[in-house]
């Protein structure tokens, strides 16, 4: 009886087992949909993406083409620094500054003188002066324009 | 091939960072109301004979290095804030000087600087604008085209005309034919 028994229940699992396994070779495939699909291929990517954001930074991590003007632009970037720095001007420079700004004058006092000479022609000796004396409050005609004016 | 490529491009970058302490001055100058723009000289007459741009920093040296033998006129520069000059030498009334000045003279016009001096004659062109505010001289523009020579001027800063003046006789400096100092 008990043999039975023992013999049944392994036929009725053997059944079970047979009919689970036709069952699942009745399963299909579910596909999934599009744009899941679109989703879930971007991910191993976006992951590499991540990874590699900052690994510029990293040693060794360069890539190989980047490498020559990596290395060209740092003198460039210490000569820019060190020409941005305010220079401080030597004696020389002062003094040629001082040449510069005489000269500068003397351009400034040659066209006044200039503009004068021109007044006088169109309005002759007497009112130029009237003309220029109103026009010295603005203009700085100096002591020289008015000798040369006299010769 | 590479290589000179890197070459090119690395003469290329340090000529442009030797240009930019000279191109910061001139930028630093243009924020002053008392500034102008002359526009391109360079076109109109070519080469400059003399070319002066003394910026801020060197008039605060000369001022104070003016202070004892000149107070007047260490006072004068140390409210400048910059002297531009541009001398050319011309063979005849260049083509498009005219013009230019016009140009410029509308333009100093339209940006609120006053007319002082106008000659207008076929021979010779001279043009002297203020900037002035507040009754305040905050710059001085001469332009003067004649047939041998073109001269452009800009003073920048606080100027009180009389004491420029006075400083102009003390130094007293003779230009010779090219617009040098005779003396030095």
């Amino acid at each position: 009886m008990k043999k039975d028994n023992w013999n049944d229940m392994t036929g009725n699992e053997e059944a079970w087992e047979t009919q689970i396994d036709a069952m699942m070779e009745q399963l299909t495939v579910e596909k999934a949909p599009a744009s899941l699909s679109r989703r879930l291929k971007r991910i191993p990517g976006e992951e590499r993406r991540k990874e590699n954001r900052w690994s510029w930074l990293i040693p060794g991590q360069f890539p190989r083409w980047a490498m020559a003007p990596a290395f060209a632009a740092v003198p460039l970037l210490v000569l820019a620094v060190v020409l941005m720095q305010p220079r401080q001007p030597s004696p020389a420079d002062v003094e040629q500054a001082r040449q510069d700004l005489a000269i500068a004058f003397a351009y400034l006092d040659k066209v006044g003188y200039r503009t004068g000479s021109e007044i006088q022609t169109v309005l002759g000796g007497e009112l130029r002066h009237s003309v220029k004396d109103n026009l010295s409050e603005h203009i700085p005609f100096t002591e020289q324009s008015r000798k040369e004016e006299t010769i | 091939m590479k290589t000179s490529m890197i070459r090119k491009i690395l003469i290329a970058c340090v000529t442009a960072l030797m240009a930019l302490p000279v191109m910061a001055q001139e930028d630093a100058l243009k924020d002053y109301p008392g500034y102008v723009n002359f526009g391109e000289l360079g076109a109109v007459f070519g080469e400059p004979t003399v070319q002066i741009s003394v910026g801020e920093s060197l008039l605060g040296l000369v001022s104070s290095l003016s202070a004892s033998e000149d107070p007047e006129a260490a006072e004068l520069f140390n409210r400048l804030n910059g002297v531009r000059v541009n001398v050319f030498e011309t063979d005849g009334m260049a083509d498009g000087a005219v013009d230019l000045v016009k140009d410029v003279s509308s333009r100093l016009s339209d940006h609120g600087w006053e007319s002082v001096v106008t000659v207008n004659s076929n021979d010779e062109q001279v043009r002297v604008f203020m900037m002035i505010n507040d009754g305040q001289v905050e710059g001085i523009t001469v332009m003067a085209v004649e047939d041998t020579e073109a001269v452009f001027v800009n003073v920048i800063g606080s100027i009180n005309p009389e004491e420029l003046g006075r400083v102009m006789e003390n130094f007293d400096i003779d230009l010779d034919d090219n617009g040098h100092d005779s003396d030095g």
